[in-house]
């Protein structure tokens, strides 16, 4: 691509289609300019991804209508870049003579017109193609606050952040990723509140990505995420602008990637993945109280079937008499262990979870019917498995749904797997092992330097106001330490009115 | 050194977490097993004469406060003793580690798994430290918090569970068996205080800010006191002097007195999960000092190379100390006892009046007054 720019538009049309081809979506529009003495011209293009009424009326009609009386008086005494700009009705209008330049810009939806025995070529922003309009969010709906989401478009959804952060010092900061996809990437931060040093660690995880595409955020997450083999998150995905915009008032960093409706949060530790927007726009205590309920469905999603089976299998004395032998009675003639039966019944619910995603809205029905009869009121029936069991799982289950990250909860779902195997070999001991090993990794873990079971594990003492606790805004007047933010003070001289 | 740094918040969470798991119900049943009734004022004259030596070991590692213990010794003493304490010191934690990983072995092997072989016990829980040695000790004793929340937790539920059958009666009279025997049995507790105590001194140059050391560690050790001879007071008050001799875990007993209301009849698992956190804590710290002694005098570079074959020695010894429970009540009775009482009192005391007069300790404290510590 180090060819110049010939000013021959033969040459130069010649070298586009070498390089960008001529498919069927690929157009290239040969014009005359009345105003520079019925010049030739030509306009590039790719169709689908250009507004193409903007092509016709902002471009094509300025350059093409004849009669424009002192343009050709005009044009003898400004340069042709003056001239374009001056005469076409679009914004972005940019003078190229980089041949790399011009195909990016091509590809990315822009026009790019060349003007015959003139050694460059202007690139025209007029992008426009079908895309989804803001809708609600779907995989985290909330019943207050705000109910717009990210799209796949970079544009709005900057749009959407910056709608709710008039600050000045709001960046959005480009780069492009993606050998072959070339896909655009924002990275928003606030200067003078983010610190620096994570945005610099940020920078430059950013900068060693060497990849050929970037079909979705999530491929960026794992490509510059600490302990790459790790289970757990250590990034949080959201489709909605206000928690981004939380996130950026934090301190925090947020990427948002072309093409994809879920922005990435960093650094983002273990507890946020337990909170959610309505903490927020319910009263104070109703967040605490809801962080708790969720703090506790994690708790039941990861042990409630190992519990069955440790107190069934090993610790049955630990069970009040009268439910000791209730469960007793309903398990007779089962004819697996308990700890068969549960794995039985947890991948019996992994397979429905998966199936119920995967089948079109109006089969839906059907698996929640077949599940619910067959797996669940049939077997007990059957006698193939216990009642209680039913319960542990599905408690199990639906407490996983508390949880407000879907990636996490995906997490925990996973994680019931081995600690129901340890508990399965170990009875208590090996439940308890397998939460040791979970809680000891977790402290080990950190989001871009950030350690992630903080501000409980190092303790800190002020985010404890916005962790396990939400406590009231009048007392939250420091950002999180635990971004390390520059400006930690969020209400300066406030002398919190309690009334 | 090393790069790694706890916070003063860390360090004085780890200390209760280093003395709870066996006080509570080992070293209690010993204690009663020498003086009776008078087991809680023999404790607590132990963690009063504990407390003096923690802060002597404190003072010193804040004179050298950039050296271990043992490399107090090799800068106080000289090149050679210092190696040969190290190798004290490794065999210590060594011992240490599986006196502290048998009270939970024991827990689960008299209480929850009596069918699973020792052996296997043993071997899971090694692996668990060891996961935590390798993790670091960062992380270790940043898991102190939960242990010691989880300690206020075991304490809260067992005094309501058990409050309502508590006998002052047997609690009296005070000092029955005599002051003598009191600061007799008083050096069961450093069963406890030493393995804290050496630890310490091993982890202290981690400590990011040593102001005032001395002044947090007193009162880590007060809460440590309260919340330990909370136990014995209650296991006495409950069960009577005569009752706790009979058991080697004394405070599964006393949870197995206890109810938590008429759904709640037992919950020694309840107290167990709560327990382990804090055992964990103590057990991976003491494997972590046994392997940082033993990388001090050795110089290896690389933490596996010391771990593994460490672990493989440990199995062993944290399997014959406990196979027989009897043996393991006997070895804390005599010698470990002894041993904890002459390393504790006897290293940190000989260091001191070796450093005053050789001076080294007045160079040691301008050294550090002039780098600004």
């Amino acid at each position: 691509m180090e060819q110049k720019i010939s000013g021959d538009l033969r040459k130069d049309e010649q070298y586009l289609i070498t390089t960008i081809g001529q498919g069927l979506d690929t157009q290239y529009r040969h014009l005359l300019i009345p105003a520079l003495d019925s010049c030739s011209a030509l306009i590039v293009y790719i169709k689908g991804l250009i507004n193409i009424t903007e092509l016709e009326d902002a471009i094509i009609r300025p350059l093409t209508v004849p009669n424009r009386i002192g343009t050709e008086k005009r044009v003898k005494k400004i340069t042709l870049p003056d001239f374009i700009k001056s005469s076409l009705f679009i914004a972005g209008i940019k003078p190229s003579q980089n041949w790399t330049e011009i195909c990016d810009a091509i590809v990315s939806g822009n026009s790019v017109l060349f003007i015959d025995k003139y050694p460059g070529a202007f690139i025209l922003a007029n992008t426009g193609w079908e895309s989804r309009t803001i809708s609600e969010p779907t995989s985290e709906v909330e019943i207050r606050g705000p109910k717009d989401s990210f799209v796949e478009d970079l544009v709005p959804n900057m749009a959407l952040i910056r709608r709710r952060i008039r600050d000045y010092g709001l960046r959005f900061e480009a780069m492009r990723l993606g050998d072959r996809t070339k896909t655009d990437i924002a990275l928003v931060y606030i200067e003078g509140l983010t610190n620096d040093e994570i945005l610099t660690e940020l920078r430059t995880r950013l900068g060693k990505i060497k990849i050929d595409a970037i079909i979705a955020s999530n491929t960026i997450e794992e490509l510059i995420e600490d302990s790459k083999y790790s289970i757990f998150p250590k990034m949080l995905r959201t489709e909605r602008p206000d928690k981004a915009t939380a996130a950026l008032l934090e301190g925090r960093i947020v990427l948002i990637a072309d093409n994809t409706p879920f922005v990435v949060i960093a650094p983002t530790i273990f507890w946020h993945f337990l909170q959610s927007p309505t903490d927020y726009y319910e009263k104070y205590i109703l967040g605490t109280f809801w962080r708790w309920i969720r703090l506790l469905a994690m708790f039941l999603a990861v042990s409630s079937s190992s519990a069955y089976v440790l107190l069934t299998s090993f610790h049955q004395e630990m069970l009040p008499t009268s439910l000791a032998l209730k469960i007793a009675a309903d398990r007779q003639g089962v004819p697996f262990p308990a700890a068969i039966e549960a794995f039985i019944m947890e991948i019996l619910l992994e397979v429905m979870n998966e199936a119920g995603l995967r089948l079109p809205k109006a089969l839906g029905q059907t698996v929640s019917i077949v599940g619910t009869l067959v797996i669940g009121q049939a077997a007990v029936q059957a006698g193939l498995i216990g009642p209680a069991l039913v319960i542990a799982v599905a408690t199990g289950a639906i407490a996983s749904y508390a949880i407000p990250s879907f990636a996490m909860s995906n997490t925990i779902r996973l994680l019931r797997f081995p600690v129901l195997l340890s508990s399965a070999l170990f009875g208590i001991f090996g439940y308890l092992g397998a939460i040791i090993f979970m809680t000891l990794y977790l402290i080990s873990l950190r989001s871009l330097g950030t350690p992630y079971y903080s501000p409980i594990s190092p303790y800190q003492k002020d985010p404890q106001k916005d962790t396990l606790l939400r406590a009231p805004y009048t007392e939250m007047k420091k950002r999180p330490e635990t971004t390390r933010p520059q400006d930690s003070v969020r209400q300066p001289g406030s002398s919190g009115n309690n009334n | 050194m090393t790069k790694v740094q706890i916070d003063r918040m860390q360090y004085f969470l780890l200390i209760p977490n280093l003395l709870f798991p066996k006080a509570i119900g080992i070293t209690a049943g010993v204690t009663a097993r020498r003086v009776g009734g008078d087991a809680w004022t023999a404790m607590a004259i132990g963690f009063a004469a504990g407390t003096l030596m923690l802060l002597l070991i404190v003072f010193l590692s804040s004179r050298f406060s950039k050296l271990t213990i043992i490399g107090i010794v090799e800068q106080v003493i000289g090149k050679w003793p210092g190696k040969l304490a190290g190798l004290m010191l490794a065999a210590f934690f060594s011992l240490g580690f599986a006196v502290s990983a048998n009270v939970m072995t024991l827990h689960l092997k008299e209480y929850f798994l009596i069918e699973t072989p020792f052996l296997v016990i043993c071997l899971i829980y090694i692996l668990l430290c060891m996961y935590g040695v390798i993790l670091g000790i960062e992380n270790i004793i940043r898991y102190a918090l939960l242990g010691f929340l989880g300690c206020l937790l075991i304490n809260v539920t067992m005094i309501f569970g058990t409050i309502g059958d508590f006998e002052m009666i047997n609690l009296l009279p005070l000092f029955d068996r005599g002051i003598v025997d009191n600061l007799a049995a008083s050096i069961y507790v450093f069963g406890d205080l030493a393995l804290a105590a050496m630890a310490i001194g091993m982890i202290f140059p981690m400590l990011n800010d040593n102001n005032k050391a001395g002044r947090l560690t007193f009162w880590a050790m007060a809460v440590s006191a309260v919340i330990i001879i909370t136990w014995p007071v209650l296991e006495l008050g409950v069960m009577g002097a005569g009752a706790m001799e009979q058991y080697v875990v004394v405070c599964m007993q006393q949870i197995r007195c206890a109810q938590l209301t008429r759904f709640l009849p037992r919950y020694e698992l309840i107290m167990v999960f709560f327990f382990t956190f804090s055992t964990f804590v103590q057990s991976a710290t003491l494997y972590f000092c046994a392997m940082y002694s033993i990388k001090q005098i050795s110089g290896i570079k690389k933490d596996w190379y010391i771990v593994v074959p460490l672990s493989l020695v440990l199995v062993p010894i944290t399997y014959f100390m406990a196979k027989d429970h009897n043996n393991y009540v006997n070895f804390l009775d005599y010698p470990w006892a002894q041993i904890c009482l002459a390393v504790s009192l006897g290293l940190p005391l000989l260091l001191f009046v070796m450093a005053l007069f050789s001076g080294k300790l007045m160079t040691a404290s301008s050294a550090n007054n002039s780098t600004g510590s």
